[in-house]
């Protein structure tokens, strides 16, 4: 073994205790190590000895829980890639890489990040060969940093387990079906690159689940960035809920989650997950949970059911003397408000129910008598909201026309006042006027008025006299 | 309209607004009135459109003398009337009943106008020229005391321009002019007097 060779053997033993029992506990404790089981644990051990600082080297790295302070990942994966790991008996080419581990590795540390609600898995490439593990808060990725170990025991904080442990099923599949006929609280399952699952997908839980989550990332073949949709139904296809997301293409992100959810009751029995426009997704990994809760009954129809307002309380007494009319729905046609009396008869005294004394505080009928008939009262009708009256408007609108047309007018009229023609002369003072000659000379006839001429008069005469001559 | 009160505006028809209109077209193509524009273009457009009709309507007024009138200054000229004025010869008693043969009668005055823009004067004044033609076929005229009392006259053809500038405004084709059969001049004309503004009128009379 390449340990002994540079370890002496107190050292290798407090440090096969730590290893060793590390794990265990972390497997062991209430908080769980984000839910790991007994291979990913045993693999955390292995990795943490590689983080442990080896004696000689000159090189300081400090440890960072990813979530606490920023780390910077270049330079850390450039410290780690410098471990003499050869020095330590483990070289790169005898440690394969291990993609299970790392992604446990990442799960931890979401674990323990009190913030972190998810993690993404960057997987090494030729420009970085080290893991990158992506802690994201519900808004924001938390932290970024390579994939950091677990820490030691007196430095970790036990945190508690946001999600329940996903068991590992093994569902059917069938062509772009995957069912799942389990009946558990919780499953998943994990696909890598020896089972290829790509959309479109459907999964089929035979017993319902409440919660289920997708885990997808771009196809290989994708240039840009897709749209995934996840989208869940119930037993009778009735859409539940449906959800997506954006995956970045040109990096293999993984546990890009997506997740359905149908509010407490276990109602979800189908999933269907595509991408947009024909986009080729690829599965890494199904979650679901169940409640165990029977879903209630659902109207048919996909759209929203109608929310009934609910009947005001009132006591049992009041409300046998004085039914309520039936609340009308908001697409019903309104119920009348006046309602036939109606004839309560109280049962007889062996037919009630027996009651507790905590529980019902109102005393028991002590009498038989039939109740009198209870005619609700009649309600008149709201007033109408009064309007303008047509004439008014009318009267308004002509109102205005005229006293612009009156303003107009008698701008018009001021305006026009403004200029005035004055008459300097009629020209009559230079009048020219005269009388051309007569075409024949002019005869005057004079004649004398000798008296007043009368209505049968007999003394009036008349002379004619020729101009010129005297009469 | 009574035929005695008749004056020039019927005469020259003004009251019909197709003739006025030529009228005021031709108006606004006066030196005058072209100039008069020109100091109304800062006014308002409403009152560089009303200008013309203004002078037209100002005209109007100047167009208001009778036609008696003018029949009764022409004869008022005629010589052959003046003998009535010896009273020893034709005492106040007597009445006298003149004919006149077909004979012409010639009016011609100039009104002018000033078109003022508030209260002020704008441009130079406006001179029209009014010549008016009647061809009397007869007329008797009763004189009685050297005062012409009354006339009677046969057809009456009338004619008549309006210039300004010496370009026609108005014009009437000759026509027949309704007069009433015997025009009445209250208390008589004095003969020899001239008539309304009481300056001898020239005769043009031969």
């Amino acid at each position: 073994m390449t340990v002994t060779r540079l370890w002496s053997r107190p050292v290798l033993a407090i440090v096969a205790f730590v290893g060793l029992g590390l794990p265990t506990a972390i497997a062991c404790g209430g908080g769980g190590g984000g839910g790991l089981n007994a291979h990913e644990a045993a693999l955390l051990t292995d990795f943490l000895i590689l983080a442990i600082k080896p004696e000689g080297d000159d090189k300081d790295y400090k440890l960072v829980e990813v979530g606490n302070a920023k780390v910077d990942a270049g330079l850390l994966g450039v410290v780690i890639n410098t471990l003499p790991l050869d020095f330590l008996g483990l070289g790169s080419d005898e440690r394969a890489y291990d993609e299970t581990a790392e992604v446990a590795q990442c799960r931890a540390a979401c674990s323990r990040n009190s913030q972190c609600r998810d993690f993404t898995y960057v997987r090494p490439n030729a420009s970085r060969p080290v893991g990158v593990c992506h802690l994201r808060t519900l808004a924001a990725p938390a932290s970024f940093g390579v994939m950091s170990p677990v820490g030691d025991a007196g430095e970790r904080s036990e945190r508690p387990v946001r999600e329940a442990p996903p068991i590992a099923t093994t569902p059917r599949t069938n062509g772009d079906k995957i069912v799942f006929d389990d009946g558990e609280t919780a499953g998943s399952v994990r696909y890598g690159d020896n089972e290829i699952r790509t959309t479109p997908l459907t999964l089929k839980f035979l017993a319902p689940v409440s919660q289920v989550k997708v885990r997808i990332r771009a196809g290989e073949d994708a240039s840009t960035r897709s749209w995934a949709q996840l989208e869940a139904f119930d037993a009778k296809g009735n859409l539940v809920e449906r959800t997506g997301t954006w995956i970045s293409a040109g990096e293999f992100t993984f546990g890009h989650g997506i997740a359905v959810s149908s509010g407490g009751a276990d109602r979800i029995a189908t999933v269907k997950l595509e991408g947009r426009d024909g986009t080729v997704l690829r599965l890494d990994g199904i979650e679901y949970l169940r409640t165990l809760i029977a879903a209630a009954p659902q109207p048919a129809p996909v759209a929203a059911p109608e929310r009934v307002p609910l009947p005001p309380r009132v006591p049992a007494v009041v409300a046998e003397h004085f039914p309520m009319p039936p609340r009308a729905t908001p697409t019903a046609p309104p119920t009348p408000i006046t309602l036939p009396p109606v004839e309560i008869a109280a049962p007889p005294i062996e037919t009630l129910p027996v009651l507790e004394a905590a529980a019902s505080p109102l005393p028991q009928p002590a009498a038989t008598t039939p109740t009198p008939a209870v005619t609700p009262p009649t309600i008149a009708p709201l007033p109408r909201k009064r309007q303008l009256p047509a004439w008014l408007a009318a009267g308004a609108v002509l109102f205005v026309f005229g006293g612009a047309g009156v303003y107009w007018r008698s701008h018009r009229k001021r305006t026009l006042n403004r200029l005035t023609t004055r008459l300097v002369s009629n020209g009559l003072d230079r009048r020219t006027v005269g009388v051309g000659a007569s075409s024949a000379p002019d005869i005057g006839l004079r004649f004398v008025v000798r008296s007043a001429a009368t209505i049968g008069a007999p003394g009036t005469h008349i002379e004619f006299v020729p101009a010129g001559a005297y009469a | 309209m009574i035929a005695q009160t008749a004056s020039l505006v019927q005469f020259f028809d003004f009251d019909n607004a197709a003739v006025r209109k030529d009228g005021l077209t031709a108006l606004g193509g006066t030196t005058a009135m072209r100039g008069v524009q020109a100091l109304l273009t800062a006014a308002p457009l409403l009152l560089q459109n009303h200008a013309t009709q203004s002078a037209t309507e100002a005209l109007q007024a100047a167009l208001n003398v009778r036609v008696v009138d003018i029949l009764a200054a022409a004869w008022n000229t005629r010589r052959e009337l003046r003998q009535y004025l010896d009273r020893s010869k034709y005492p106040s008693d007597q009445i006298i009943d003149h004919t006149l043969a077909k004979h012409d009668v010639r009016s011609s005055h100039h009104p002018r106008l000033q078109i003022m823009l508030d209260q002020s004067p704008i441009g130079p004044e406006i001179e029209f020229e009014v010549i008016v033609g009647l061809t009397l076929e007869s007329a008797i005229l009763r004189i009685q005391n050297a005062r012409i009392m009354n006339a009677r006259t046969g057809r009456v053809f009338g004619v008549g321009t309006i210039k300004c500038e010496g370009a026609i405004l108005f014009s009437r084709p000759t026509k027949a002019v309704t007069l009433p059969l015997t025009i009445s001049f209250g208390t008589g004309i004095p003969i020899g007097e001239a008539i309304a503004t009481g300056t001898p009128l020239r005769s043009n009379a031969a």
